[in-house]
Formats: C-alpha cells, structure tokens, sequence
C-alpha cells in the first residue's frame, strides 16, 4: 500500500488556483444566468400576471384548474341572468348579489351564460383537458371516505392490541411455566 | 554475495502501481460540534424536545386535513391547501439543506406512529422485502403520486390532498400498529425518501465520537435505548453512521447516550456527497425521478403546455388527457434517469467502475441540481400565490375571502432569484462531481473521463431548467 503521502505526490497537483476557477466559474456562471434572466423578466410578463383572478382561469389557462375557481365577476356571471338556480339554496339571496360564491353546490357550468365555451376545459367530451380535478359541484363522499376511514384504522388497531395482548400472555405464561416450583 | 534488498512492497510487481486501483480514500473532516453550545446542548437533552414542537404541528396538520375534507372545495379560498402546498411544500426543501431531516423529528406522522406504537404496537421486526426494497417503494410512490396529481388532482383539489393525508395516515397507523420503531418514515413515507436525498446535502450532521465509543459499556444504548428513554427510532446505530440521511434529528440517542458522545456537527453543504462510499442506485435513481418531476411540473404549467396539448390533439386525434400526460411523463422522468445511464455508460469506458457503480454514485453529485430545481419551482408558488395563505386563513376567522393570489413579489424577482437558485444548484453539483472524481482517481486521464461525461449531463439540464424556468409560468390557485 503506498502511503498516503507518497500517492498524494502522484496526484494530479491540486493547487489553490484550480480551486479558485472552480469558485470563479460558479460565479460566473451565476452572473451570466441572472444577466439571461434579468431581460426577460423586466420585459412584458404575458404570461403570468402577478394579481388578480388566478391566471389558470383567464389569461394562461390551466388545465387543471378548478372548474369552480372562475371569476365571480366574469360576464355572464350575474346571479339575476343564471338560469336554473334554486332561488332558496342557502346563500343564494333574492337581493341583488355582486358575485356568485364559487363554493355553492349546484353550479353547473352548464348553466352558465356568457362563458366561452371555447376556454380550456370548458368544452365537452372531446377536450383533451378534462380530468378530475375538484369542481364546486363535484360530489364529496365525506361520509363514505371518512368513514371507512375510522372503520378500517379501528379494525387495525383492534387486531394490532389483540395480537399484544396474545403476546404478552403467552410470554408471562413461559416465564411461569419456566420458575414454577421444582420437585 | 549478498541479497539485493526489492524496494517495492511484498506482492506488488513494480514500482510502478496504479494508485486508483486501492484508492486511498480520505474521510470527511470533521466539523463543529454544536453539542458544545450550551443553549444546544440543553434543547437537545430536553425531555421536552421534541415533543413540544410535535404538539402544535400536529395541531396545524389536523387543521388542514379538516378544512381539506370538509372546507371550501376550491384550492385558492381553502386554507388547508394554502398552507400545504403554498407554504410547507416550498419551505420543506430549504429546511432539508439548512437542517438535515429535522422535519421528520417534528413531522405528525412520526408523533403518530410512536403513540400508536405505545398502546397497540406489536413491534415485529421490519420485514426482509422492506430492507431491500423500501427505497424503490417509495420512489413508485412519489411518482404514483406526482402522476395523480395530474390526473386526478391532488394539490388544486382539497379533497384529493385530503384524501391524500388519510391514506398517509393509514399507512402510518398501519405500519406503528406492527413494526418497529419508525418503519413508515423509514422505508415507507414518499416524503423520507425526499428528506432523505436532500438532507445529504445539509450544513448540519450527527455523529458519535467512536474513541468514547470504542469503550462504551452501556451495550448500544443510543440504538437499543435505556429503561427510561427509547433508542433511535430510524434503525440508525450511531457509532458507524456516515451520513445524515436517515437522522431526523430527534436526540434520542444523545438523551441515552450516558457518555456523552454524541455530537452534532457542521459541515460544507454538499459535502456528504463528495465521501459516500457506499452510494445505492435507489437512491440516485430518486434523484433523477424528481429532476425529471420538477420538468413535468415545469413544463405542465407554461403556457406553451396548451398548444402542445392542441397540437396532439389535431394531429392525432387523441383526447384523452389522462394517457397524453401519461406519455409526457413517463417521457420527462425517463430523460434525466436515461441520461444519467448513458453518461455513467461513457464514464465506465474510462475509469475503474461498471455502469451500474458510475449511475449510483454520480446520481447524488446531480442532488443539489435537484434541490435548486425544486426550490426555484416552489418558490414561483410561494411568492406568486404567497398571500392566498394569509388571506384563507384569515377567511377561517370570518374575513372575506380574496378573489385570487396577490403575489407577494413581482415577476422580476421571481425569475432573479430562481436564476440564482438555479446557479448555486448547478455550482454545487458541478463542485460535486469534481470532488467525487478527485476523491478516487489520481490520474489525469480517469479524471478526465469520469467528469467530461457528467459535466455534459449537468449542462443539459442546466439549460433544460433554465429555459423552462424562462418561459412564462401559469398559477396554480
């Protein structure tokens, strides 16, 4: 085995200026990556508009946004020109409302006027966009999930204490049987 | 006539050896021991800590599954998304590099198991397929579930994130229920398999000082425990662990140590990656699998996303959403992974390991990529939809919902400080593919064969990233 020392002298020579391109490369690098950056986020942000109604619904459209996350205020979209509507379904005032509760169960997007039915997501069968993402009037089987839930973890837990206790019994019987009297 | 006296060693058959062929390797230096703090030194040894941090955690966790499966059904009024995902996820990563696996020491999942352990544990062994396999289950998992997420919905949908938590839970119940310690963090939890990645890379690590070990009597009392104080409960034996991936943390071992050799020390980020000597192609497999998720969430939020989607569909006829994100993702996990096997491939030519030897160990050098990548995604959400946090919680306490996210800072900044982020990443893993090599071979031209191949690999996905990132990117909520 040659020692250490000797293999360190057959060695490549590492000296500190390797180290300090190494550093000045990182640092280079950096700049270089923010100076690509920089143009092109000063420039116009088409894409993404830094507030507002969520982008995924209006200007950059995402597929998997929510169905019901769209703009109360989008045109259309008044609570007095939406037919079908329970006018007794809680919250659903007779008054005038600025905005509808995206929230409400019963919101068909079917339902609703003025949307362009040419917006991602919102055309029928045939769109490559459809997928389950939530939706205010998607069905939430609470009880059902969450009760078996409850019901299944219970079943583990009731087996896992029955098996322990099992264990435990037999293992306090051998240590009996094991400093029982002897003749 | 007397005997000339051979110069080299015994056994070798000249002077003239290849040191790469018996490398000598040289451990990692050791660092600063926080234990020596006092303020750190008390924490630890607190019986308090944990558990007072576990407590409100799993108080927050029971909020967001609540309001998750029973409040608002859209992402951007509901807090439980809010605060999962705008907030914890994009936090997360960070907390891995600044502190190792401390999550999983706070994590409620964790504080679950052990209470389930204390009334109704059985404490089986972990079974053999666990040990062997428990990484590539969780890397199926993570992309079972990143695949999901777009199908079906996980992160826009509360109900599917809550949904998400209960099968967590029962995994964790299950697994407390009937084995060991921490099993389900362990082998089992999709988020340990991620901590466990990226903790390599973190500036803090524990370690025991083996010259007080090597005369411990207290028959391995850091992992075995005491009467009144429970051992590691990550299977980690302090004495001979190199590497911070599966400690989260929790001082269990320093409460029982009864010499006092435990320690907590700092270290160069990264530098875990530059000594591992015994790197799992799991495990760099994983890192691959998250660079190739990070582009599919990339890529499935850019605006050119939907002309591609309307391109297939014209030109193929193919409408089903489902399959065409099935073929795009199996695609952009494929590429990184796929790479990474054609430059270790290139590599084998040229040094003294096999295809399989180069995958595994240069996949961790691409680790801090991944960790640039991931956070520079993240933090788009943390700071373009950042309010929404603020303002459904605040709805939770009977304000007025906003009508979407305010961001918190402009485009500008966003894109700056991804670019940033990004170049660090891409300095670390260029850094760590140079230390690795330098670590094993001292010949010029094994040097140059190991490093050429994956700096080309770093580059690609360097500018694959950084044009991603470039492009205009959509909301999530």
């Amino acid at each position: 085995m040659i020692p250490s020392k000797a293999r360190h002298q057959q060695r490549a020579p590492r000296n500190a200026g390797q180290q300090i391109a190494s550093v000045l490369a990182a640092s280079i690098s950096a700049l270089i990556l923010t100076t690509l950056g920089a143009p092109a986020a000063l420039a116009d942000p088409a894409g993404y508009p830094a507030q507002g109604p969520s982008a995924g619904a209006t200007a950059t459209p995402d597929p998997h946004a929510s169905m019901t996350g769209m703009d109360p205020d989008m045109p259309g979209m008044s609570h007095d020109e939406t037919p079908g509507m329970d006018p007794d379904m809680p919250g659903m005032s007779h008054d005038e409302t600025p905005g509808m509760d995206p929230d409400m169960p019963g919101m068909s997007h079917d339902e609703t006027p003025g949307m362009d039915p040419d917006m991602p997501g919102m055309s029928g069968a045939g769109s490559a966009h459809q997928h389950g993402a939530a939706t205010g009037s998607e069905a939430r089987p609470q009880a059902a999930v969450v009760g078996t839930f409850v019901l299944f973890n219970a079943g583990v837990l009731l087996t896992a204490g029955l098996m322990r206790r099992r264990a435990k019994l037999t293992a306090s019987a051998k240590t009996s049987r094991s400093s029982g009297p002897t003749k | 006539m007397p005997t000339s006296l051979s110069i080299t060693p015994k056994g070798r058959t000249g002077p003239d050896v290849d040191p790469d062929v018996t490398p000598d390797l040289p451990p990692a230096p050791p660092g600063r021991d926080l234990m020596k703090i006092p303020l750190v030194a008390k924490v630890m040894r607190s019986r308090w800590y944990p558990g007072v941090l576990q407590v409100p955690v799993a108080g927050i966790f029971g909020l967001v599954a609540y309001q998750l499966l029973a409040g608002p059904v859209t992402a951007e009024r509901n807090p439980g998304t809010a605060l999962m995902w705008v907030l914890w996820w994009p936090v997360l990563p960070i907390s891995f590099v600044l502190l190792g696996r401390f999550w999983c020491a706070v994590c409620p999942f964790g504080a679950l198991s052990d209470f389930v352990q204390k009334i109704v544990g059985v404490n089986r062994p972990v079974p053999r397929f666990l040990k062997l396999y428990g990484l590539w289950i969780i890397d199926a998992q993570f992309l079972a579930i990143t695949w999901s997420d777009h199908v079906w919905g996980i992160v826009e949908s509360p109900w599917g994130s809550g949904v998400l938590l209960l099968l967590l839970t029962t995994g964790v119940i299950l697994s407390g229920a009937f084995f060991q310690r921490r099993t389900f963090c362990r082998y089992l939890c999709f988020l340990g398999g991620l901590c466990s990645n990226y903790s390599r890379s973190s500036v803090v690590g524990l370690k025991a000082d083996t010259s007080i070990c090597a005369t411990c009597k207290a028959k391995a009392a850091c992992y075995n425990g005491t009467a009144t104080q429970a051992g590691c409960p990550m299977f980690n034996f302090p004495r001979t662990m190199d590497s911070a991936a599966n400690c989260n943390l929790c001082s269990n071992c320093i409460k029982a140590c009864p010499n006092d050799a435990i320690q907590i020390t700092t270290r160069k980020p990264m530098s875990e990656l530059w000594f591992l000597d015994k790197p799992k192609v799991e495990e760099s497999f994983l890192a691959m699998a998250i660079m190739g998720i990070v582009l599919i969430q990339n890529i499935t939020m850019l605006t050119v996303w939907q002309d591609a989607l309307a391109w297939i569909e014209a030109t193929t006829g193919i409408t089903n959403y489902p399959l065409i994100f099935t073929v795009a993702f199996v695609v952009a996990v494929s590429l990184p992974v796929g790479l990474l096997g054609v430059a270790a491939r290139i590599t084998a030519a040229g040094n003294l390991e096999n295809t399989l030897m180069n995958f595994a160990r240069f996949g961790y050098a691409l680790i801090p990529i991944d960790i640039a990548a991931h956070v520079a995604h993240n933090l788009f959400h943390l700071l373009a939809e950042g309010s929404l946090v603020f303002s459904t919680v605040a709805s939770m306490f009977g304000a007025a919902p906003a009508d979407g996210a305010t961001a918190l800072a402009s485009p500008a900044v966003i894109l700056i400080l991804q670019m940033v982020i990004l170049a660090l990443g891409v300095a670390g893993s260029a850094y760590a593919i140079r230390r690795i090599t330098n670590r094993r071979y001292g010949s010029l031209a094994r040097r140059r064969a190991t490093t050429v191949p994956f700096m080309v690999l770093l580059g690609i996905l360097s500018v694959l990233n950084v044009y991603l990132f470039m492009l205009p990117m959509a909301h999530r909520m």
